[in-house]
């Protein structure tokens, strides 16, 4: 493979792609206990505001502990 | 035993075989629930920590969500190895496998659908960034006059938005011929510098959804065109493959994602 090139195979996926992806792809089927639209929308907008620094949480969460 | 919630990580077709499974959220056991036709992929999870509640007031927390969503991705991403997978998008919570199997029944029309969009094939994922800086200004320095100063200024200005056009028409250019080769694709908007943690500015953020009989052909154009883009100041980075994402769901699904 070409040096310019990089594809991962075992390293850790990017959260920022991680999050762009399971958050914002994938289909929604409505369950029972999903929350409702106006909370999704929250989540959306939450993730908006703390996204930035995305890269030194992720540092910080393989630092410490995972939340059980 | 603690109350649980189910968690449904994505959809397939049912008696698929799936292989053991890595650990999914919160260290749970993940396993396959059929429901006629389909199956979902599932586990249970502690409402207390997992629950709706815990999602609307956590969701905006990293330190909760990246585990949570890297579990996610692991599991999918595990099954799509093998066979064709609908992921589901976060958050993914159902009370019980029972109403579960109910959403599945009366959305199987729709996620028949979307398994067949994506049978026999792969998403990779395209990025390219600028490594060169923008030519620095000159500024009109060293003119004499304000008239030079200007004139120089403005020479400056232009060909800085002709080299920006230039560089945009060969990243559209990069992005039609990968698209060539793949049944789907589209463009998502660039990750912002601070998100990526990059410091060089990305200018294509692209989805291919590349059957397997193409799979060798796209790889081998990616790492061609990753080549022929160096010298001009473009890096090329290709990863995956990844569980189908950008290709099922809604389409506006996959261009409203999460960065501002």
């Amino acid at each position: 493979m070409s040096n310019a090139m990089e594809s991962w195979s075992n390293e850790q996926v990017a959260l920022v792609d991680l999050i762009d992806r399971v958050i914002g792809g994938g289909v929604v089927i409505a369950g029972d206990v999903v929350i409702g639209v106006a909370g999704v929308d929250l989540v959306y907008l939450g993730l908006q505001l703390v996204l930035a620094p995305a890269h030194e949480v992720e540092q910080s969460v393989a630092a410490g502990r995972r939340p059980a | 035993m603690d109350e649980t919630i189910v968690h449904a990580y994505g959809v397939v077709t049912a008696n698929e075989p799936l292989g053991r499974f890595p650990p999914g959220i919160a260290d749970t056991r993940v396993w396959v629930f059929d429901a006629e036709r389909l199956a979902a992929i599932v586990s249970l999870l502690p409402v207390e920590g997992f629950g709706a509640r815990e999602w609307e007031q956590n969701a905006e927390n990293l330190r909760w969500l990246a585990p949570v969503a890297r579990r996610h991705h692991e599991v999918l991403q595990h099954a799509s190895a093998n066979v064709a997978v609908v992921p589901l998008r976060l958050p993914s919570l159902y009370g019980s496998v029972e109403s579960l199997a109910d959403t599945l029944r009366s959305a199987s029309d729709r996620l028949e659908h979307e398994l067949y969009r994506i049978q026999g094939k792969r998403e990779w994922a395209v990025k390219v960034y600028r490594t060169a800086k923008e030519e620095s200004s000159t500024g009109g320095a060293g003119s004499t006059t304000g008239r030079d100063y200007l004139l120089a200024r403005s020479r400056d200005l232009s060909s800085r938005s002709k080299a920006r056009e230039q560089l945009q028409n060969q990243v559209r250019e990069i992005h039609d011929a990968l698209g060539d080769v793949s049944a789907e694709h589209l463009r998502s908007r660039p990750q912002d510098a601070a998100l990526s943690g990059r410091k060089e500015q990305m200018l294509l953020n692209g989805a291919y959804l590349v059957s397997h009989a193409d799979e060798v052909r796209f790889l081998g154009l990616a790492a061609e065109i990753a080549d022929s883009s160096l010298p001009s100041g473009l890096l090329v980075e290709v990863s995956g493959p990844w569980p189908a994402y950008n290709f099922t769901g809604e389409a506006e699904a996959t261009t409203t994602a999460v960065i501002r």
